[in-house]
């Protein structure tokens, strides 16, 4: 009977996904690439035949190509040119394949011998351009082989999932870590690297810290990072199926050692500190240090950063299981995953504010009382997360949930005042002046606003505070939707996913918080933990620190709209995920209760509120699949 | 009396604070999106672009402009034209030459005014006093452009009373729904009638596809009974009134206001009782084939329109009057059947909430006819579930199957339906269903999934209520009832959408909905509405709960309905909070309509 069962489900997955290969997808087609690196002398030995796209890429820091258009010129083996192209110097990409011509409307047609050698060279005003990549593309394919790919690992991922689950896995830390990963892996397969928000520039930052361990030369002064893989240097630009495609299959290409720097990867746009790369650095460097082909170099520092924040929530789970399944569900809201899965800094953070939380909460409980060494802990997790992004300082407020009644040495209680003052005079002294900058003049980060603008200032805004309070309002009438949307979905790739499927994550992730500390009927176990004040101040917590991501933005990013009122620019969903851990206790109640049905209790022994942790794992993988779909079907 | 006032604060003291919280919220709106903000013009209409005209306004500031002519439609609308407009004293002295080359005309649309710049404005008038006016106009080739039409905009006014008069009306809806609770049949019509009032405000703001077909089809088959010639070229309507004719491009405030305060502009000429350009055809209006006819749902406004026709009322009047009709109807059937079910609070429950969908308040209005349909299948829906005899439910079955299908066809345009990006689509229905035809909003994504969900589980709560005992006493299966629903659910909906081509949205599903619900109670044996298992529990909970006062302050049962209708206390209170908040999300969902003017 369950093995029917099984086969029901595999049969309706595979054929949900031959019905999405016949409607969506049969119909796309990529071309196979060819990259003849510039280190390469030019001479390449042809591939493919039928040449449909072409692309130019320039090494150096300075585009070679002078004037308007570059020659492109092909010669055979006995040095014959057979191909000329004009093409427009604008279009050579910078370290990074930024735009592919279409040739087949070209009146010559750019035919290739299969294994035979060519060369080639470009021309700009007369002279030769060095330090020139040049991009084929041909043979047009469909993407079966990459969908059957996809649909197959997904397969395998629900075979496993539902293997665990009518097992009855004991250990859910142990579920939790493999499922991380298993998404990390799905991820990296089908959703282009460096598609977070600047995550080029935390890339760099791994990377540059791989290159202090493994090589003696360092970022140069213009904090720009060299590069030892030219296929590393050129990830910026991958943006289609086709260059995802390409990416885990070609093997020769973006392996040629070299040192090379770039104006693009800089190390100095975020002058924060350097452990918050500290995950993704180690799998980057594994990597580089067993001599692996730059894509594992790429997909082991994400999957390093994934896995770092797996071990993190498990830490956290353990110091206080009680928010198990909350922080369970924080990291698996399909954001996180994807953020996780990245080289973004977030990992960092989101880690280190769940983990002081978690700790804060278990110190309230402990029944030996505060002690030195949790202060230490608790210092130590906040000097780990807060410089990076000043805006978490708030979460410090957590420990005031630890009654008073558990300070029982006063000593202790005074000391710990003490260091905190003189941490937060640290943190002052440190990035306070820049913090300061943005409050009093009209200096915001250099990627918001160019040109003369006039930016909010305290003064201005003391000037002029209805009119900020409507900027608030209609930031928030306007933006809420999409920051919630984002937040749960990931900042990109969300038109792909349909709504009604992120809403459905958005249920489930909202049951699990209200149901979360009321599990198994435990009610009068928690009553302590959700009375009336923790309700308040849960309440009051997630407000500020929405506030506090308003109010920062506003002056670090926003420039005042001198004809309507103005909404403030700069924010992401991400920013808001931190707080989420709040959430079950404002809204926690003992009023909604999950009884599983008989169906499942036959075959599972899992709670209510961790089927709903189970099914956040479905939608993950539902959510990846759109993703992935929606990507192909760009084309 | 102080004490009282205060532990009634103290009572409702959440109800106070989510009011006003929202109260607010929709109070700096106004502030931020309307006042000041929303607005109209004072305007002269040249209508056929050259004449005599009165002048009304004390300066022209600017001057927007609409192309007549269907064949030149494209061009000036990609490449645009050079227009000079020259105004004359009766003396025939120019006093004014203006014009703006490449200027991108719409047809059957006025320019959105920051796209128009004419040369030598503002320019003085003096009222009362008579002006000519004549225009060239050249397409980029040297084309020649006549058929133009003017409006002189003057000093713009603000509509800061009547937005907040809507916002207050909202705020006051509000309030009802959450202090007075929807459960009172006379509270949640005011709710429902406020919040129509905003949805027919913004109506000329909604002429979706299927509306604009619709009002075509009505405006033809009221031309058919005044026995008029109805259509010209390529399927468009013909329309005497060119206020009609050029509807388009209404979507913010401008032609909103226009619609709505300019009885000057679009009526059929009084002298000659004919249209002010020779040009009866209209882009926006269009009939496919033969289809005049309008069906059966369509014949309240066919009927509004032809009379308001045959009294030469202003061609707002035409409009609002098909509108209003129509709202009227559904009102009627929604309140019998309010009335007929008012013992059953499930069904009662359901049908507020489900009435409470912009949707469902927009399609009230819609020359389409879908309000009616749609309160027609409820209705049938209801009435099979009700009815014992075998016999009569399938024939109430076959009429609720066969007017959802019959109606796909006819007004269908079968196999256009394109399965690609389905998954999406499916996206597009759900949202159809609370915010009818592609008038979603980022913003809204949330409130609506809410509300939907009000509905799915308000809809939930009758499968409930129905007792699930046949009249021999025999228990039902439950779940294949469930399964049958379903099953029949997809197979009506792939017909509609399969029938109704590119023209399905998820306000279609709505009916189909109905259908296969009724189809559900085939084999149901007469189900009827009262649970007794729950009605015991009731009479229970009520004995034993002494916070629930069984008599009110004059001493007479108040629980008595509650007894029997067969709910449990807490249901009561859990189905209120489902309404009230419906409404709330009905609520701001229409206030974004008015905040996107």
């Amino acid at each position: 009977m369950k093995k029917n069962k099984s086969f029901i489900l595999f049969s309706c997955i595979v054929f949900f996904m031959v019905l999405f290969w016949f409607c969506e997808l049969r119909n796309i087609r990529i071309n196979h690439m060819q990259i003849v690196e510039s280190q390469s002398q030019k001479v390449f030995t042809a591939k493919y035949e039928d040449i449909r796209e072409i692309a130019l890429v320039y090494d150096g820091k300075e585009n070679p190509v002078q004037g308007d258009t570059v020659d492109i010129n092909i010669y055979d083996d006995s040095g014959k040119k057979i191909w000329n192209y004009k093409l427009s110097s604008d279009k050579i990409g910078e370290n990074g394949i930024t735009h592919k011509e279409d040739i087949t409307k070209y009146k010559e047609k750019l035919k290739l011998s299969k294994g035979k050698t060519y060369s080639f060279e470009c021309l700009s005003e007369g002279s030769k351009a060095s330090h020139i990549t040049l991009i084929l593309g041909g043979d047009a394919i469909s993407i079966l082989g990459y969908y059957f790919f996809v649909c197959v690992l997904i397969l395998v991922f629900v075979a496993f999932f539902v293997h665990i689950t009518v097992k009855k896995t004991k250990s859910f830390y142990a579920f939790f870590a493999i499922m991380m990963v298993l998404l990390g892996i799905l991820y990296n397969v089908t959703i282009k690297p460096l598609c977070v928000p600047d995550e080029i520039f935390h890339m760099s930052r791994s990377y540059l810290l791989g290159n202090y361990v493994l090589h003696t030369s360092e970022q140069t002064g213009n904090f720009e990072v060299p590069f030892y893989q030219s296929g590393v240097r050129r990830m910026d630009g991958l943006v289609t199926i086709e260059d995802l495609y390409h990416f885990y299959t070609d093997y020769d290409y973006g392996n040629v050692e070299e040192n090379t720097t770039t104006q693009k990867y800089l190390s100095s746009a975020f002058p924060m500190p350097f452990y918050a790369f500290l995950p993704s650095f180690l799998g980057m460097t594994l990597a580089r240090v067993m001599h692996l082909p730059y894509q594992f170099v790429i997909c082991f520092g994400r999957l390093s950063n994934i896995l770092f924040l797996a071990l993190m929530a498990i830490l956290a789970m353990r110091i206080c299981p009680k928010l198990k399944n909350t922080i369970a569900a924080i990291c698996l809201l399909p954001s996180v995953v994807w953020l996780c899965c990245s080289y973004s800094y977030d990992v960092w953070n989101i880690s280190f504010c769940l983990l002081f939380v978690a700790y804060c909460f278990y110190i309230r409980e402990k029944e030996s009382g505060m002690k030195l060494k949790d202060i230490i802990i608790l210092l130590m997790i906040l000097v780990a997360f807060a410089p990076i992004k000043y805006v978490y300082v708030i979460l410090v407020l957590t420990v005031l949930v630890i009654p008073f009644s558990q300070w029982k040495d006063k000593r202790l209680f005074w000391g710990s005042i003490i260091s905190g003052v003189l941490l937060f005079a640290v943190m002052i002294i440190a990035r306070g002046r820049e913090v300061l900058n943005y409050l009093t003049t009209q200096n915001v980060d250099y990627r918001s606003v160019n040109g003369e603008v006039t930016t909010y200032t305290i003064g201005y805004v003391a000037h002029n505070f209805l009119d900020t309070v409507f900027v608030f309002f209609k930031t928030f009438y306007q933006n809420a939707s999409a920051y919630l949307e984002r937040s749960i979905s990931g900042e990109f790739y969300n038109v792909y996913v349909p709504s009604y499927l992120m809403f459905a994550v958005f249920a489930i992730f909202m049951l699990v918080m209200v149901t979360t500390l009321y599990e198994n009927n435990a009610s009068d176990e928690n009553e302590f933990v959700i009375n009336k004040k923790m309700r308040i101040f849960s309440v009051i917590m997630i407000m500020m620190g929405n506030f506090v991501l308003y109010f920062a933005f506003l002056f670090l990013f926003t420039s005042v709209n001198q004809y309507d009122i103005g909404t403030i620019a700069g924010l992401h969903g991400r920013y808001f995920i931190p707080f989420y851990i709040f959430l079950p206790f404002a809204l926690g109640s003992k009023k909604v209760s999950l009884k599983v049905n008989s169906f499942l209790k036959e075959r599972t022994s899992l709670s209510g509120n961790t089927l709903l942790i189970y099914g956040l794992v479905v939608m993950n993988v539902l959510i990846i699949f759109f993703k992935f779909v929606g990507i192909a079907m760009e084309g | 009396m102080k004490i009282g006032l205060m532990k009634k604060i103290k009572n409702n003291f959440r109800k106070i604070l989510v009011f006003c919280f929202i109260a607010i919220f929709l109070l700096l709106g106004w502030r931020i999106f309307l006042k000041d903000r929303a607005k109209g013009y004072r305007e002269i209409s040249i209508e056929d672009g050259t004449g005599t005209f009165t002048a009304t306004i004390p300066s022209i500031n600017t001057i927007v402009v609409n192309n007549n002519d269907l064949k030149i439609s494209q061009e000036l609308e990609d490449d645009g034209a050079s227009v000079y407009l020259y105004i004359m004293g009766t003396d025939g002295n120019v006093l004014l030459e203006s014009g703006m080359d490449n200027l991108k005309i719409h047809t059957n649309g006025f320019t959105y005014v920051p796209n128009s710049s004419f040369s030598n404005l503002p320019f003085a008038l003096e009222e009362g006093k008579s002006y000519k006016i004549t225009y060239t106009a050249f397409l980029q080739d040297g084309t020649k452009v006549d058929h133009l039409s003017f409006l002189l905009y003057g000093d713009s006014y603000d509509i800061n009373r009547i937005s907040f008069a809507l916002v207050l009306m909202l705020i006051i809806s509000l309030g009802i729904a959450i202090f007075g609770g929807l459960k009172k049949s006379v509270y949640f019509k005011t709710v429902f009638v406020l919040e129509a009032v905003i949805f027919l405000f913004l109506m000329p703001k909604l002429q979706t596809n299927l509306e604009t077909e619709s009002f075509s089809k009505a405006y033809a088959t009221s031309s058919v009974i005044l026995s008029k010639e109805y259509k010209g070229n390529d399927g468009h309507v013909l329309i005497d009134e060119s206020g009609i004719r050029n509807n388009g491009y209404m979507s913010y405030d401008v032609p909103i206001c226009r619609f709505w305060k300019d009885r000057n502009f679009g009526q059929v000429s009084k002298d000659n009782q004919q249209s002010h350009s020779e040009i009866k055809e209209s882009t926006v209006y269009t009939i496919t084939g033969n289809k005049w006819i309008s069906d059966v749902f369509q014949i309240p406004s066919v009927l509004a329109v032809s009379l308001m026709r045959i009294l030469k009322m202003p061609y707002q009047m035409i409009f609002a009057c098909g509108w209003i009709v129509n709202f009227l109807m559904f009102f009627i059937f929604l309140s019998i059947i309010l009335k007929k079910y008012e013992n059953n609070v499930e069904i009662v429950d359901f049908v507020k909430v489900f009435a409470l969908l912009p949707s469902v308040i927009i399609s009230a209005f819609s020359f389409s006819g879908r309000g009616l349909l749609i309160i027609t299948c409820l209705w049938i829906c209801l009435k099979t579930y009700k009815t014992a005899d075998d016999n009569k439910r399938r024939i109430l079955i076959a009429v609720n199957v066969f007017i959802v299908l019959i109606r796909s066809i006819y007004i269908g345009n079968a196999f256009t339906f394109n399965a690609q990006n389905f998954p999406q689509k499916i996206d597009v229905f759900l949202h159809d269903i609370v915010l009818y035809d592609g008038n979603e909003r980022d913003n809204l994504i949330f409130i609506m999934y809410v509300m939907l969900l009000c509905a799915v589980v308000s809809f939930i709560r009758i499968s409930k209520s129905f007792a699930i005992r046949d009249t021999n006493g025999n228990r039902q299966q439950l779940t294949s009832r469930v399964i049958t629903k379903i099953i029949s659910f997809v197979i009506l909906s792939v017909m509609v959408i399969v029938f109704e081509g590119s023209l399905v949205s998820g306000v279609s599903l709505i009916p189909v909905l109905f259908a296969s619900f009724a189809l559900a109670a085939y084999n149901s044996k007469g189900l009827c509405f009262i649970n007794q298992g729950h009605k015991e529990k009731n009479i229970l909970a009520i004995k034993n709960n002494p916070n629930i006062s069984d008599k009110n302050s004059k001493g007479k049962h108040q629980n008595t309905d509650l007894r029997n209708r067969g709910l449990s206390y807490n249901n009561e209170v859990f189905s209120n909070k489902i309404l009230i908040l419906a409404a709330a999300m009905s609520i701001l969902i229409a206030a974004d309509g008015l905040y996107c003017l």
